[in-house]
């Protein structure tokens, strides 16, 4: 019960998978979201097969649009940089997506079921809403996914809990560290942490 | 020969030829007074040092009927664990309130309107805090628990700053009286007693009842309880015990000390049982005048029955002396009591009027701890006069029928050799460098203002009160303004805090009336913390995902999200009845310090910037503090005075006494040196001077003056010059009288009260500083001016020529 949270976010995410065939491009703002979930949901911790491990990444990371939610939550920061900075940002936030955000979203999927209840189109996109459903009702969590089409296919740019989005969570640490140590500051902490995830659970996700 | 010397030969006649039938007499009498010396008693109350009409006792009279007072006993609950401390506190408030000696009870913490709406009683201000640390704590959860946030700063849990958030109004915080200290868990309790403070009987059986019942709820729960009370009953309840304790304890020193100085200069027990049994006839009709005369003892008189008896001793050492030394010479008792009183009646009598009136004075005095020791040091010491005078001699003269003893006086020639070998000089100049140090040294004279500091040492109730004032923040001895109705009350109420608020540096903390008690913009916190609830509803998923006690918290938080508006029904009987009684007569505004008001010096200053707010003539102040503050006031005011009457009496009767400025002056020498060298003592030691102990002042007065006069007589009327000379006779009576009454008041340095003690310091110093002076240093004055420039006293015929 302690980490319930957890677990419900993590079902919101990958409760998708359950449904949907594990394709990287659909036509459907839903599909996108399910087939997320869905490789997500397939990849396994510890590896044991790489190269299936491999692909299960690739494919996930193509729906997401990580550049996008990366600018966004940047805002001038990104402006500011260096190509150099921000090629060497994206390349590291791509292997902590890889490291944590991977394993801890497939850890606490489970078999949960996913009901998508409403879409809602916006300006820029749609917002996908959907519901991880608990065995107990009251721990039943809204997840929802804003996706935007690219290149005529559709990827998630932001995941909102609880009516925040990570993009605002994400913009307000890094501000933070930014301000405190400039980017490289930001890049040598995210440096720091994959090197700390590395080394206290190797390497899990590859 | 002169009428007195005539009258005072009768006398000794008169007690030769009827010894017995004054001693039946003496026994009589004493039976008859001892059933009114028995009822005498003891009050320990500060009230009871000042006058009856006094403002401030009638003020503190007015608020005990209209709202009871202010006093409490306050019952401290304690348990390492939370629960056992409260139920504790549930079953003993249950309990008290049926106490036979209770009337209210006050258990803030167990008020369903209070507990039930605790988080009105914030500002909205912190409310506001504790919604956006609610915020901070889901944020912190959800970030947390997002498998896609990558934590890159491992942030810790957002903690509530409970130190941040601020009560609407400070006295919340006596309201609040509950809390953990850092092993345990302490609860307070109000209980309003139906007795007054002084009734230490009702007081007795309370703490009789209040043990038993917490026996009980301890065996009934099983934890680790503790219970410890203070306030005013308590303080003053221990205060009288441990006084009485002291005065059995150093009652027997003191008799054992003085027996003990008797047999080893008299070196037989007849003397010194005759005198001490005659000097406590002299006590008894003492106490029988004073339960006459007044009615009671108070904190200051308590201590005078010891010093009596040190006072008393004097005028049984100087005739007994003088007798033991007549009778070396004759075989006949009637020619040494002739004699005797020829050389001593006059001194006697002189040393006994001056030091009667210099007490005597001090009952011009409005404070009863100077008035009332006037007329009993005064009135006691003619009695123990009176009983010695007569009774003695009469005792003595009966016993010389059929006893008399082998033993002679010890002689203080051949006990402390030739005194001749003294070194004068050496004498004189230590003596004028240490009054040089003296006169330098009195600046630096300190006076102890604290009241606390007084009281017995590891007080209980002290202890307490310091912890319960700490704890809570608010220091628990409000002086209270009277009003005559709520919207007096509350205005009055604005003005006092507004005032702290443009004085930063007032005594005052904060006041509060009875509205202060219903939280302030209810409508806005009851709206935010309903917004709190529902943002709090809207995540139960979150709640369910907190760690147990998290989870624990933020439950017993959201109970406190639906309170409704407390309203003044709402508040507790007993609150209500605190402000305006239960005649609703009145509305009063307490007005709490910044720091203990036991602190005589913060005490005048709270209540002189009290007096100062130009509050109208409908407002009344009272309470224990201005007491205090008036204590204190009239000793500033009285003590210089009283001591300058004494001294001015003390010296025209001298003046009347010997008709020559020179004599009074040499009788006067070793008492004003004796202070001087006093002063110089007491900033040696670092010794404290305090309002228990200056009332003593007088007493060194009248004994440095008893020694100069009997010195002085021996001078003049023996022509003797050398020290030696004066130490043989004279000179071992003063010293004897002097180490009595020095081991009079030595005993009262080992009571445990500190104020009792600190009374017996300075008596040992005083007394100790009159003992050199009147036998070492003034005679070594005059036998140097005698010797090498003037004549002093060879011119003089003797009086009694």
């Amino acid at each position: 019960m302690k980490k319930g949270i957890s677990y419900l976010l993590t079902l919101g995410l990958l409760a998708g998978l359950i449904s949907l065939p594990a394709q990287a491009q659909e036509a459907a703002p839903q599909d996108a979201v399910a087939g997320f979930l869905t490789a997500i949901r397939s990849m396994e911790f510890p590896v044991s097969d790489t190269d299936r491990q491999k692909a299960l990444i690739t494919q996930a990371n193509a729906y997401l649009d990580l550049e996008a939610l990366s600018k966004s939550a940047l805002a001038d920061h990104w402006e500011t940089a260096t190509a150099e900075d921000r090629e060497t940002f994206m390349g590291l936030l791509w292997s902590l997506i890889e490291v944590i955000a991977y394993p801890r979203s497939r850890d606490f999927l489970g078999d949960l079921e996913i009901r998508y209840p409403e879409i809602e189109p916006d300006s820029d996109g749609v917002m996908i809403h959907s519901i991880v459903v608990h065995e107990e009702e009251v721990l039943n969590a809204e997840v929802l996914y804003h996706v935007h089409e690219q290149d005529s296919k559709w990827v998630i740019d932001d995941i909102f809990l609880d009516g925040i989005s990570i993009t605002e969570d994400l913009r307000y640490q890094w501000d933070k560290i930014i301000q405190e140590s400039a980017f490289s500051g930001l890049l040598d902490k995210m440096s720091e942490r994959l090197a700390k995830t590395g080394e206290n659970s190797g390497k899990k996700a590859l | 020969m002169t009428p007195f010397q005539r009258f005072v030969l009768l006398q000794a006649r008169v007690i030769h030829k009827y010894a017995l039938a004054i001693v039946i007499a003496f026994a009589l009498i004493t039976i008859a007074v001892f059933p009114t010396a028995s009822r005498l008693t003891l009050k320990a109350n500060f009230i009871d040092l000042l006058p009856a009409d006094m403002p401030s006792v009638l003020n503190l009279e007015k608020l005990t009927k209209e709202v009871g007072g202010t006093s409490y006993l306050i019952a401290a609950i304690e348990s390492p664990d939370e629960d056992a401390a409260r139920e504790a506190t549930r079953l003993f408030a249950e309990d008290a309130a049926g106490f036979e000696d209770v009337d209210s009870i006050d258990n803030r913490t167990s008020v369903p309107a209070f507990t039930s709406r605790k988080l009105l009683f914030l500002t909205l201000e912190s409310l506001e805090k504790v919604d956006k640390h609610i915020h901070d704590l889901v944020g912190f959860h959800r970030r947390k628990n997002n498998p896609f946030y990558i934590d890159l700063l491992d942030e810790p849990a957002p903690e509530l700053d409970i130190a941040s958030l601020e009560l609407d109004e400070k006295v919340y915080r006596v309201g609040g009286f509950a809390g953990k200290e850092a092993e345990s868990y302490l609860r307070v309790i109000l209980l309003k007693p139906k007795h007054p403070v002084s009734d230490f009987v009702s007081s007795e059986r309370l703490y009789d009842a209040a043990a038993a019942s917490f026996e009980k709820i301890q065996a009934s729960l099983g934890h680790a309880l503790t219970i410890g009370y203070t306030g005013p009953y308590k303080t003053r309840y221990d205060e009288y015990h441990v006084i009485m304790q002291d005065l059995k304890r150093t009652g027997i020193l003191t008799v054992i000390l003085i027996g003990a100085l008797l047999i080893f200069f008299f070196r037989n027990l007849r003397s010194p049982l005759l005198g001490s049994a005659l000097l406590g006839i002299g006590i008894l009709w003492t106490c029988a005048f004073t339960q006459w005369a007044i009615g009671y003892l108070n904190l200051i008189t308590a201590f005078l029955l010891a010093i009596l008896f040190g006072l008393g001793i004097s005028f049984a050492i100087h005739l007994l002396v003088r007798y033991e030394e007549e009778r070396k010479d004759t075989s006949e008792p009637l020619v040494a009591l002739e004699r005797t009183f020829a050389e001593v009646a006059e001194p006697l009598l002189t040393s006994a009027l001056t030091t009667s009136i210099a007490f005597f004075s001090l009952t011009i005095s409005r404070f009863y701890g100077f008035k009332h020791f006037g007329i009993i040091a005064g009135g006691g010491i003619l009695i123990c006069f009176l009983a010695i005078f007569y009774g003695l001699p009469s005792c003595i003269m009966l016993a010389e029928k059929f006893y008399r003893p082998k033993q002679r006086l010890r002689s203080l020639a051949t006990s402390w050799g030739h005194p001749k070998a003294l070194p004068i000089y050496v004498i004189l100049i230590a003596g004028l460098l240490f009054s040089v140090f003296s006169v330098v040294q009195a600046k630096q004279l300190k006076f102890e203002f604290n009241f606390a500091e007084l009281q017995a040492e590891g007080s209980e109730s002290i202890i307490y009160a310091d912890r319960i004032g700490k704890h809570f923040g608010v220091v628990l001895n409000p002086v209270v303004l009277m009003t005559p109705n709520r919207k007096h009350a509350r205005v009055l109420t604005e003005k006092i805090n507004a005032y702290i608020d443009k004085n930063p540096d007032s005594t005052f903390d904060f006041a509060a009336y009875l509205l202060s008690h219903v939280p302030k913009e209810q409508d806005k916190k009851i709206e935010l913390l309903s917004e709190i609830d529902v943002y709090l509803e809207g995540r139960k998923d979150f709640l369910e995902g907190l760690e147990d006690s998290e989870k624990e918290a933020v439950n017993e938080l959201r109970q406190q999200l639906r309170a409704k508006p407390l309203l003044l029904e709402d508040v507790p009987e007993g609150i209500r009845n605190q402000y305006e009684g239960k005649d609703r007569n009145v509305s009063s505004v307490y007005v709490y310090p910044k720091s203990s008001l036991l602190d005589g010096s913060m005490a005048k200053r709270f209540t002189r910037e009290l007096r100062s707010l130009e509050l109208d003539d409908k407002v009344i102040i009272a309470g224990e503090p201005v007491i205090y503050a008036d204590i204190l006031m009239l000793l500033d005011k009285d003590t210089g005075r009283a001591m300058m009457i004494s001294l001015t009496l003390v010296v025209l009767l001298l003046f009347l006494h010997f008709r020559r400025v020179q004599h009074v002056a040499w009788v006067l020498s070793p008492v004003v040196m004796g202070f001087l060298w006093l002063g110089g003592l007491a900033a040696l030691t670092g010794f404290r001077f305090n309002y228990l102990n200056v009332t003593i002042l007088p007493s060194i007065l009248g004994v440095g003056i008893d020694s100069g006069v009997h010195i002085f007589h021996r001078y003049k009327n023996e022509n003797k010059s050398t020290l030696f000379e004066i130490m043989h006779k004279t000179g071992l009576a003063v010293i004897l009288s002097l180490l009595t009454t020095m081991a009079a008041f030595g005993s009262l340095c080992v009571a445990r009260h500190r104020g009792m003690s600190s009374v017996g310091e300075l008596g040992l110093l005083g007394f100790a500083a009159c003992l050199l002076t009147s036998v070492i240093f003034i005679p070594a004055v005059i036998e140097f001016l005698s010797l090498k420039y003037w004549n002093v006293f060879r011119q003089e015929k003797p009086s009694g020529a």
